[in-house]
């Protein structure tokens, strides 16, 4: 008899957590949260030529709110950022506010002089729930080359927070620079996509 | 220790057990009768590949389902291995005809499905649709009581399709569009009752495999056209035994080849008017590229004949992210790329020039 309860007992610990173990699973997979990259998120690759410690700016990171309440940005990471490659700033400006709507860079200056007056610190930025088709919001990283080479990250990751839970959306996006950018203005390719 | 060596048994028992391969949802919907109101009868699945050496093949049915006063009806299938290899043959997707009965009326829509997840997708990898299957003609009289489906190819021929475009302003050093090595289109299947009047019932996926990718360069300015390759196209006899005759022209494969197809040039050079909210700056000597999976679908894409007159089929491209496009400007320090529905990063389209 006690055979049996502790065979109960077993397969009730050993049910508990095979559920548990799905559970986490499907709050690992739903941890994008709605800024996430959407379904059918398209590879973006750029690459373009820049100058040895000169800050520059990517900005083909555009954010849409699809939930129903504001998001708070928190930091955005360049994943597999090369050695001699560092992330120097984070700013954002809803691309309404941005006179080339959408920068997709620039090579020699961070933040660009044109949004320089109306971009606002990532950190803490409050991002209100999308209501018309064109309400995007760009992120604007800064970045800086040590040295002369080619330097890349193969994605980036947003961490941020809607109503206290966390949430980080990855999206996959890849830069590749060369410095200097007199030497590379034709040969700067893309990395694969 | 008795209950752990148990428990250790009871998980590798499980463990080599495998999954079983459950019944999913292939399609639900109802059929109507003419006039749209619900009708009752069957429906029955079938896989759409194609004919033997002989040109003939017997279909049996994947899967039947009876649609009752309602009109609703639900097909389901599991994903047997067969099925998958079938799959893997053509992207990982699967062609299906439903064939639909009710009163004196024949049904047909031909469908793609891919298995993902548990679960039977569509095309574009969303929870399909409800089907609202609408009459496609009447169901000639028939003498067999063993009802058998045979379909014959008719005819076939190649022709230009369109599986892309691309769009260059001023400065643009190149630009190219990559499709394949494995071919990635959903194109539109036609229909007839009769092989006189035609419509689109549905679409096929082709996804055959070929030895190298195809790139499209071009280096030229204020340039905007479709980009076309060649597919196979079959027409094909359709008959029940138990009565029931139709025709349908469907893609049969890829066949790898290069073309340049309609001027759309004059989609260029608003990408700050009339798309400006959805509108990219790019700087000197930047090159840029996108895979993506949710590209344009392109109406009358291409033209067969097989006689029907010239029956315009749709297509739509890169629903695997196999159609990669890429720009790669000048020297001049403004570049703009729009997309026609969101951003470059979202859009089904891209344009160029402001």
């Amino acid at each position: 008899m006690r055979r049996w309860v502790l065979l109960g007992l077993a397969a009730a610990l050993l049910a508990g957590g095979a559920a548990a173990a799905i559970l986490a699973l499907r709050e690992s997979r739903s941890s994008s949260g709605p800024l996430a990259c959407p379904p059918g998120c398209a590879h973006l690759t750029l690459a373009f030529p820049v100058d040895p410690r000169r800050p520059f700016t990517y900005g083909l990171l555009l954010l849409r709110n699809r939930g129903g309440e504001a998001a708070v940005l928190e930091r955005v990471g360049a994943r597999e950022l090369s050695p001699g490659m560092q992330l120097v700033g984070a700013v954002v400006v809803p691309t309404r506010d941005n006179p080339w709507h959408v920068t997709a860079d620039d090579h020699a200056h961070f933040p660009p002089p044109n949004v320089a007056q109306v971009v606002r610190p990532l950190q803490g930025y409050e991002l209100l729930p999308a209501r018309e088709p064109s309400d995007y919001t760009e992120v604007l990283l800064g970045l800086e080359v040590a040295r002369a080479g080619m330097f890349s990250f193969r994605g980036l990751a947003l961490d941020y927070r809607v109503a206290g839970r966390r949430y980080r959306a990855v999206f996959p996006y890849r830069l590749r620079v060369c410095a200097p950018a007199r030497l590379h203005r034709r040969d700067c390719q893309p990395l694969p996509l | 220790m008795f209950v752990f060596r148990l428990c250790v048994a009871l998980l590798a028992a499980l463990a080599l057990a495998g999954p079983a391969l459950a019944d999913a949802v292939l399609v639900e919907g109802t059929l109507v009768d003419a006039s749209g109101a619900p009708a009752s009868g069957t429906v029955e699945a079938y896989l759409g590949g194609d004919v033997g050496p002989d040109g003939t093949a017997t279909l049996e049915p994947l899967a039947t389902a009876i649609a009752a006063a309602d009109g609703r009806f639900s097909l389901s299938l599991a994903p047997t291995q067969d099925l998958a290899d079938v799959a893997a043959a053509n992207g990982g997707y699967l062609n299906v005809d439903l064939v639909g009965e009710s009163g004196g009326d024949v049904y047909y829509q031909a469908i793609v499905r891919r298995y993902e997840g548990g679960a039977w997708l569509d095309g574009a990898g969303a929870a399909p649709r409800d089907a609202d299957l609408a009459p496609t003609g009447p169901r000639a009289p028939g003498g067999a009581t063993i009802c058998i489906l045979r379909k014959t190819l008719v005819g076939a021929e190649r022709r230009h399709t369109a599986i892309g475009e691309l769009h260059n302003a001023s400065d643009v050093a190149f630009s190219r569009l990559t499709y394949g090595r494995r071919a990635d289109s959903e194109i539109s299947v036609g229909f007839s009752a009769t092989g006189a009047t035609w419509s689109l019932r549905g679409s096929y996926h082709v996804g055959n495999l070929e030895n190298s990718a195809q790139t499209t360069p071009i280096a030229s300015d204020d340039w905007g056209h479709r980009l076309l390759t060649d597919f196979s196209f079959g027409k094909y006899r359709y008959v029940n035994t138990c009565g029931g005759q139709w025709y349908t022209v469907k893609p049969r494969f890829w066949v790898p080849g290069r073309y340049i197809g309609a001027d759309n040039s004059e989609l260029d050079h608003h990408c700050l008017d009339r798309h400006a909210a959805y509108a990219s700056h790019f700087g000197a000597y930047d090159s840029f590229a996108r895979s993506t999976n949710r590209y344009w679908r392109f109406a009358a894409a291409a033209v067969v004949g097989l006689g029907t007159g010239g029956l315009e089929l749709n297509a739509q491209s890169g629903l695997s992210t196999w159609v990669d496009v890429l720009w790669k400007f000048g020297g001049a320090p403004h570049h703009y790329l729009c997309g026609n529905d969101g951003p470059i990063s979202t859009s089904h389209r891209i344009f160029a020039g402001a």
